[in-house]
């Protein structure tokens, strides 16, 4: 993958492994642009006559590397998944230290389809509601999940020790950055004395947003990009994508959130007390921590030099754009708060 | 040295010779999410390099301010707040130049983040002015950054 003239031998040779014997040919090998923090290609195959496109996700170089992850967790979370029935790509094969493909990578069948985003951008306001409604049904798809196969992911105890932990998490990445950063600080501590009720913990796919759902012809969703996915509480996902809704509209949720979360509660069980926009907003800022705890160390690595991309120089305008939120969800909640007396 | 023009002048520029020179030619849709970026992050550049100094060094001067204030209203408990606050009094940059100025912007970072932690609980009027400094700070990075979308999606 780092290497595309060489990725279509390279496969030849790791699918020959894979299929003992059989005849394999690969060809139409072509990068896939648009996400951040994997290198991605899509190509043909032939297995003893037999046609499929797939998907290989790998690892950029440490130097080019924009958002750290583990790419065997990601293998995992998806097997398991794939096997409980969840709606995601078909994973197939895995070159765990890049001795095949040359860096560590993963090939999934490739789904045929559009990415929502796109989708909704040449929707009108009609359909848009439609997708909105498809987006909370994937959600509690998701967070409704079998998670009995998934025994690599940390199971918390308990939701308070959960959030804790998270609370936790977000002092520790400033800990760990080589310029202090108050608005963390402020927000772990905001977090801390602003909890919501708590909710049922369970699968969270971690960066749920509508760049990593494809809808396929018949209209069914897909999602991509298992990579920040753990045990926790669901609201994370909803706030995710609400937060990103902000940077890359058009929205679905913020199109009626109260209406979205009222869907939510109905397929998923849980009352409107738990998830309501307020809850969601909290979690959009909580949930945050899953990109930043990847991100800011390429961004310090950047900054001594030992990371060379464009995108992490870029993405600094992502790192304030959560310092905003993190203003400005908080004293929007305390807002709500102080003006109709409600609990966070 | 040349100073004039300045080095956001330059940039000023650059910028626009991308814009109107560079970016009709591309068609590659990778090549120009790359360029997207680069103009993202010269703005981000051109913000800055004008002016870094003196407002790291502004808003160093408002957090030993708010730090004063927090802890003359006695709610530094356990001295966290002094002793940042002491540390970045101990340790001043010992020259304009952008490294050792943003050494002690990261102390008074630390002096910023406890006297919120400090302020947080007590609420009220309190809450509000030390994290008045953080608004500013975040006007500051909003005035670096400009718009933002992510490009390439």
């Amino acid at each position: 993958m780092l290497e595309p003239e060489k990725m279509p031998t390279r496969l030849v040779a790791f699918l020959e492994r894979e299929h003992p014997g059989a005849s394999v040919s690969v060809d139409s090998y072509e990068q896939i642009r648009g996400g951040y923090s994997r290198l991605t290609a899509r190509f043909r195959t032939e297995i003893d006559g037999r046609e499929q496109w797939m998907v290989a996700r790998g690892d950029p170089p440490p130097e080019m590397s924009t958002c750290a992850t583990d790419r065997a967790r990601e293998w995992r979370t998806m097997r398991g998944l794939h096997d409980a029935g969840a709606p995601l790509p078909q994973p197939l094969y895995f070159d765990p230290d890049g001795t095949h493909l040359g860096t560590t990578a993963m090939v999934m069948d490739m789904v045929r389809g559009e990415p929502l985003l796109h989708l909704a951008a040449r929707s009108n306001d009609g359909k848009r509601d439609a997708l909105a409604d498809q987006m909370a049904e994937l959600a509690v798809a998701i967070h409704g999940a079998d998670v009995a196969r998934l025994n690599h992911l940390e199971v918390p105890t308990d939701w308070d020790s959960y959030i804790d932990g998270c609370i936790q998490g977000w002092r520790d990445i400033e800990a760990a950055h080589p310029e202090a950063d108050p608005f963390i600080r402020y927000l772990a501590s905001w977090l801390d004395q602003n909890r919501p009720p708590p909710a049922p913990l369970g699968l969270v796919h971690g960066d749920f947003q509508s760049t990593n759902v494809l809808v396929r012809p018949d209209g069914s969703f897909v999602a991509l990009d298992w990579e920040l996915t753990h045990i926790g509480d669901p609201r994370e996902d909803l706030g995710w994508c609400r937060w990103n809704e902000a940077i890359q509209p058009p929205g679905l949720i913020d199109r009626d959130e109260e209406e979205f979360c009222r869907r939510y509660a109905e397929l998923s069980g849980l009352s409107t007390d738990i998830v309501n926009p307020r809850t969601v907003s909290y979690f959009s800022v909580l949930s945050a921590i899953g990109a930043c705890e990847a991100a800011l160390p390429t961004v310090a690595a950047f900054a001594s030099g030992l990371n060379n991309s464009l995108v992490t120089g870029y993405i600094l305008g992502y790192i304030s754009t959560f310092h905003q939120q993190f203003l400005e969800v908080t004293q929007g909640i305390e807002a709500a708060v102080s003006a109709e007396g409600v609990k966070p | 040295m040349i100073s004039r023009p300045s080095c956001s002048r330059l940039l000023e520029v650059v910028r626009a010779e991308l814009r109107s020179t560079v970016a009709p030619a591309v068609t590659d849709p990778g090549a120009a999410a790359v360029l997207g970026m680069i103009d993202s992050v010269l703005q981000n550049v051109a913000a800055r390099c004008d002016h870094e100094v003196a407002w790291m060094r502004g808003e160093i001067a408002e957090i030993e301010d708010v730090a004063r204030e927090l802890i003359d209203a006695g709610v530094d408990t356990g001295s966290r707040v002094s002793d940042a606050l002491a540390r970045l009094r101990a340790h001043r940059s010992p020259s304009d130049h952008t490294a050792d100025v943003q050494a002690e912007y990261d102390l008074a970072g630390e002096v910023l983040s406890r006297a919120l932690e400090a302020a947080l609980p007590h609420g009220g009027a309190l809450r509000d002015r030390v994290r008045s400094v953080l608004e500013h700070r975040l006007r500051r990075e909003v005035e670096i950054r400009g718009d933002f979308t992510l490009v390439g999606r």
